[in-house]
C-alpha cells in the first residue's frame, strides 16, 4: 500500500505555508496563496522539480579556476614544496591559509545567494540537510575547493539513488579527508570512517558490532585521493584483498560491498528516514512516519527523490502538531527573515556574520554529528544574538520593502497588525502578544502615515517575540 | 529549575510594572505570580547559598584525550610495543611518581601536584564501554550508562535536588550549546560563549517579555512545548545577563592567563567566582582531541594549552583564597586504543585517567594503571579499573556536601583521593 496522502480538504493557505517553510526557506502571502491553488500533489512535484534557472546559476570563480589546476600553495607539487626554506615554506603556507578562508567566504556567500534568491529552494534546503548528515567541516579541511565540490555532489546526488550517494560521501575529497579513510591502510586501517558510516550516516547507535566496524574498515582501504588535486583516486595496495566478515556474511569485499551490504537492513531504510523526518517534519508522529515511507523507500529501490515526495505528501508532516514547533536553525533564522522582508538587495556579508554569531557556519559543522538543532540552538548568549541580529539585519539598507510588505496602506492598524502577523507567523498570536503588539500601534500614527522608520521599528517588535524563533 | 520568584520579582522589577505595558498586567500576572503554590511562597524567604558556598567546575576534554600520551607509563615494554612512533614522548616526559611520567608540555600541571592540588585517578571507565563520542558522551553526562539517549544529566539532577528556587545562572556553561549534564527536570543553566554578547536591550525588553507565558513551577519544559522553552530561555536569559553583567563591572579579568579558548574561559570563570556569582558549578570544554592522525603536534598543543591554562587558573584560586571552595574535575568521553594506527594518531579507545584539582583534596595519584598487556585488553582498549560514578559521588559527597544517591541512584563510595 502506497503511503497515505494529506487530503485534498486540508490543502489550503496554511498547510501550503508549512510545506515552504519546511521544504525551503518560507514563503510570502503571495507566494502562499499560490502554491495553496495548485493541487497538492502538483505542488509537491513542482516543489521537487528543478527550475531551469536555478540550473544555469554558476559556481563561484575560483572554484571553476581550481577545477582545471592544482590545489596547493602556488600551485608547486609536494616536493618542490618541501625543497623550499622553511620561512618561505611558512609564509607561503599562509598566504595559501588565507586565499582558502577567503574562497570560503566566497563559497558561503554564494549558497546563502542561492538559499535567498533560488526559484528551486529544495535543492538549497536538501543540499543544508545533507551538509549536516554528512557533516564535513572546513576546519580540518582547510580548503575551500574540496568543502564546495562536496556541495556539488550532495546537489547532483541528493535525489538520487541513496547507495550511490553513500558511494559518492565515502569517495569525497573533503570526507576522505576529514574521517581520514585517505590515510587508512591494510597494515593498520583507520575506523573513523568506518565508525560514522554506520553510528550517523546509515544505521545508527547500537545497529552493529565493533568487528563490524573493524571490517568495514578493512574494507573501506583503498579508497583515498590525490591530495594535491583533491581528486578521489583507488590505490590496490592500499587495499586489504582479505576476507572479511560484515553483518553475518562474508567475502574478499570492498567499499561498495560494505555500502550494499548496510543498505540491504531495514534498518537503514528507517533511520534514514527518522533523520528526514526529525529535519523536515519534527518529533510529532515518527513511528507512524517510519511505518509508512520506510517499506515505500525500500520498494521504490531507495530513490531518495521517491522518498522525499511521500515524505511531504504524508498527512502527519501537516498535523496541527508539526505547525511553527521548529525551532529555526541560524541559517533559517536568517534567510527566511530576509525572503519575507522582501527587500531589493539584502548584504549577505551581514547575514553571513549573523549566522556565524547564531552558531551555525555553512561549511563548518561543530561535529561529524553536524548541528544538533532545536533546543540545542538556543542558549542565553545567542537568543540574545537573535534579538539583536534582526535588530541589525532591519537596520541594514537594502532589507526592508515596506511597499511590498504593506502595499496598501488604507488600512486601520489592527488590519495592519493582522497583516503583519499574517505574514511573519502565517497565524494570528496569543491575545496578550497581540495586546502587546496593539499598544504600540496606538502610540503609532495611522497606517497610511507611517515612514519606513516607523514601519521598521515596528518589524523590530514584531520578530523580536519568541514566537519569532518557531516555524 | 523552574522559573522561581526570585527570577520573577526581578523580572518584574527589571520594568514590566512600569513599563509600556501596565495594563496588561492583571491578566499576565494571573497566570504566573498570583500562582504561586505552597512551595514556592516557602522560598521567597529562602536563602539558599552563601558567598562561600562550594563551587564545582567540571571540564570535558572532547574528543577523546589520549590518556596513555598525557600521563605516560615509563619504561613499560606493552606501551612501547604498540606505539614505535606515538611512544616517543616518554623520552622527554616529566616525571610524576614511579613509573608515571606526564608529557612534557604539562609542566604547569606538574607544579599544581608538586603543589598537592592535583588527584590524578587512574583507569577510569565505566561496564560495556562505548566507542562513540556522542554516546560516550552522553553516557558521561548522563551518568546512566545503561539508559536510553535523551536522558537528563547529573548536574540536572543536581540542580533538581539541591538548588530549587535558585537564580538560572546556578549552573553557567561556556560552551556553544547547553550541555547535556545540565539537562534536568526543572534546571538547564546559563549557557554562553561570550559574556560581551550575552546582553539584552532593554526597551526591546520589555516588549518581548510582556509575551513570556511562565511555564507552572515543576514541570519539565521540553520540546513538547517549544515556545515554553523559547519564553523560559528569555527569562532566565535576561535575568541571569543582568547579574552577569552586574558582576563582571565590578571585577577586572585577572591577568596572566594563556591567550587561547580554554585561557580566556578559565579566566571568565576565575572572574565570576571573584564577582561573587551564585553559580555552583560551572561547565567548560576544550575541544580538538579526536586525534586519529598525525597527533604529535596537536596533541602537544592541546597538553600545553591545558597546563597552563590551569596552572594560571590556580595560581588565580590561591590568590583569591578560594583554593579550597573550588574544585575542578577534568575527564574525556574515552580514552584512545593503546596501538597507535598507521596514520600517526590513535583510534577511539576505553578508561582513562581522569583529574580532580583543588585544595580540598589530598593529591597524589591513585587508583592503578590498568594492564597493557595485550591479552589483558578489551578490544585493544584498557579496561577500567574504577567506575566513573564514583568520581562523581567523591565530588558531591565531599566537595559540595550532598547525599549522591539521589543524583547518582546507588551509594557509590567516595575515593580516597
Amino acid at each position: 500500500m502506497p503511503p497515505p496522502i494529506l487530503a485534498r480538504r486540508h490543502w489550503n493557505d496554511q498547510t501550503a505555508a508549512h510545506l515552504l517553510n519546511r521544504a525551503g526557506f518560507g514563503a510570502t502571502p503571495r507566494e502562499r496563496a499560490n502554491w495553496a491553488a495548485l493541487d497538492i500533489e502538483d505542488a509537491v512535484d513542482k516543489l521537487l522539480q528543478p527550475s531551469p534557472e536555478a540550473a544555469r546559476t554558476q559556481a563561484p570563480a575560483f572554484f571553476k579556476a581550481e577545477h582545471a589546476s592544482s590545489r596547493r600553495p602556488d600551485g608547486m607539487d609536494r616536493a618542490s614544496f618541501r625543497k623550499l626554506p622553511e620561512e618561505e615554506r611558512r609564509k607561503r603556507n599562509m598566504a595559501f591559509q588565507r586565499s582558502q578562508r577567503q574562497n570560503l567566504r566566497v563559497a558561503s556567500i554564494w549558497w546563502l545567494e542561492r538559499m535567498r534568491d533560488s526559484d528551486f529552494p529544495l535543492e538549497e534546503k536538501l543540499t543544508l540537510f545533507w551538509h549536516g548528515h554528512f557533516a564535513t567541516s572546513f576546519q580540518k579541511v582547510r580548503a575551500a575547493y574540496p568543502m564546495l565540490l562536496q556541495n556539488m555532489s550532495f546537489r547532483e546526488k541528493g535525489r538520487g539513488h541513496w547507495p550511490d550517494l553513500i558511494e559518492a560521501v565515502a569517495k569525497d575529497p573533503a570526507m576522505l579527508n576529514y574521517l581520514d579513510n585517505a590515510r587508512s591502510n591494510k597494515k593498520k586501517p583507520n575506523e573513523n570512517f568506518a565508525r560514522e558510516l554506520m553510528e550517523l550516516f546509515t544505521l545508527g547507535e547500537g545497529h552493529y558490532s565493533e568487528d563490524d566496524i573493524r571490517n568495514a574498515a578493512r574494507a573501506l582501504t583503498g579508497w583515498s585521493m590525490d591530495a594535491d588535486r583533491w581528486e578521489f583516486k583507488e590505490r590496490p595496495f592500499l587495499h586489504d584483498q582479505g576476507n572479511k566478515r560484515f553483518f553475518g556474511e562474508s567475502g574478499r569485499f570492498d567499499g561498495r560491498d560494505i555500502i550494499d551490504l548496510i543498505v540491504k537492513k531495514e534498518r537503514s531504510d528507517e533511520y534514514l528516514v527518522e533523520r528526514l523526518w526529525s529535519f523536515f517534519a519534527g518529533p510529532h508522529d515518527l513511528k507512524r512516519a517510519i511505518n509508512d515511507l520506510a517499506p515505500h523507500f525500500r520498494k521504490q529501490g531507495h530513490s531518495l527523490q521517491a522518498l522525499l515526495r511521500a515524505m511531504f505528501l504524508h498527512p502527519s508532516f501537516y498535523a496541527a502538531e508539526q505547525q511553527r514547533t521548529q525551532i529555526k536553525s541560524p541559517v533559517m533564522f536568517c534567510v527566511n527573515s530576509i525572503r519575507l522582508l522582501e527587500g531589493k538587495a539584502p548584504p549577505t556579508p551581514r547575514v553571513l556574520q549573523a549566522c556565524r554569531a547564531l552558531g551555525q557556519e555553512l561549511y563548518r559543522p561543530p561535529s561529524v554529528k553536524g548541528w544538533d538543532g532545536g533546543s540545542a540552538w538556543i542558549t542565553g548568549s545567542t537568543l540574545a544574538l537573535r534579538y539583536q541580529s534582526i535588530e541589525q539585519l532591519l537596520k541594514a539598507p537594502g532589507v526592508v520593502n515596506p511597499e511590498a510588505i504593506l502595499p496598501d496602506r488604507k488600512i486601520s492598524r489592527k488590519e495592519a497588525r493582522e497583516q503583519l502577523f499574517d505574514r511573519f507567523f502565517a497565524s494570528q498570536l496569543r491575545p496578550l502578544e497581540q495586546q502587546g503588539i496593539d499598544q504600540i500601534l496606538a502610540k503609532m500614527p495611522p497606517p497610511s502615515d507611517w515612514n519606513a522608520l516607523q514601519v521598521r521599528n515596528l518589524l523590530n517588535h514584531i520578530l523580536q517575540q519568541p514566537q519569532y524563533q518557531l516555524i | 529549575m523552574s522559573p522561581t520568584l526570585c527570577t520573577r520579582r526581578s523580572f518584574l522589577k527589571r520594568g514590566l510594572i512600569g513599563g509600556a505595558l501596565a495594563t496588561t498586567l492583571p491578566a499576565f500576572l494571573d497566570r504566573t505570580l498570583l500562582r504561586v503554590d505552597a512551595a514556592e511562597a516557602a522560598m521567597l524567604t529562602q536563602r539558599p547559598h552563601g558567598k562561600d558556598a562550594p563551587i564545582l567546575i567540571v571540564m570535558q576534554l572532547a574528543g577523546g584525550n589520549d590518556g596513555l600520551n598525557s600521563f605516560i607509563p615509563l619504561e613499560n615494554d606493552h606501551y612501547r610495543r604498540a606505539r614505535p612512533r606515538l611512544g616517543l614522548v616518554e623520552k622527554t616526559a616529566l616525571n610524576l611518581e614511579g613509573n608515571l611520567g606526564l608529557h612534557e608540555n604539562l609542566d604547569g600541571l606538574k607544579a599544581l601536584y608538586d603543589d598537592g592540588l592535583l588527584s590524578l585517578v587512574q583507569g577510569v571507565g565505566y561496564p560495556n564501554p562505548n566507542r562513540s563520542h556522542f554516546r560516550a558522551t552522553e553516557i558521561w553526562h548522563s551518568a546512566r550508562p545503561e539508559a536510553d539517549p535523551g536522558s537528563n544529566g547529573w548536574l540536572g539532577r543536581y540542580f533538581d535536588n539541591q538548588c530549587q528556587g535558585m537564580a538560572p545562572e546556578t549552573g553557567i556553561s561556556l560552551t556553544n550549546q547547553p550541555p547535556q549534564a545540565f539537562d534536568g527536570e526543572g534546571s538547564m543553566g546559563i549557557t554562553f560563549r561570550n559574556p560581551q554578547k550575552f546582553d539584552f536591550d532593554d526597551d526591546i525588553d520589555i516588549m518581548s517579555g510582556a509575551s513570556i507565558n511562565m511555564p507552572g513551577p515543576g514541570r519539565r519544559v521540553d520540546l513538547d512545548d517549544p515556545l515554553a522553552f523559547l519564553e523560559r530561555s528569555h527569562l532566565d536569559a535576561v535575568v541571569s545577563s543582568d547579574h552577569l553583567h552586574d558582576v563582571l563591572k565590578k571585577q577586572a579579568a585577572p591577568g596572566g592567563f594563556p591567550k587561547n579558548k580554554l585561557g580566556n574561559d578559565l579566566s571568565l570563570v576565575a572572574r565570576m567566582i571573584a564577582g561573587g556569582m551564585s553559580t555552583r558549578v560551572y561547565y567548560v570544554s576544550q575541544g580538538g582531541y579526536d586525534t586519529h592522525a598525525n597527533q604529535v603536534g596537536s596533541h602537544a598543543r592541546l597538553m600545553r594549552e591545558l597546563g597552563d591554562s590551569l596552572k594560571s587558573f590556580w595560581a588565580e584560586m590561591k590568590r583569591q583564597g578560594n583554593e579550597e571552595r573550588v574544585c575542578m574535575l577534568v575527564f574525556s568521553e574515552f580514552g584512545r586504543r593503546v596501538s597507535e594506527n598507521s596514520s600517526g594518531g590513535t583510534d577511539h579507545g576505553a578508561a582513562a585517567p581522569a583529574m580532580v584539582l583543588g585544595g580540598g583534596f589530598k593529591g597524589g595519584v591513585h587508583g592503578s594503571l590498568p594492564d597493557l598487556a595485550p591479552e589483558k585488553l578489551f578490544r585493544g582498549d584498557l579496561q577500567h579499573n574504577l567506575d566513573f560514578r564514583q568520581l562523581y559521588a567523591t565530588v558531591l559527597r565531599e566537595h559540595m556536601s550532598v547525599n549522591p544517591k539521589g543524583i547518582l541512584e546507588k551509594d557509590w563510595k567516595s575515593l580516597k583521593i
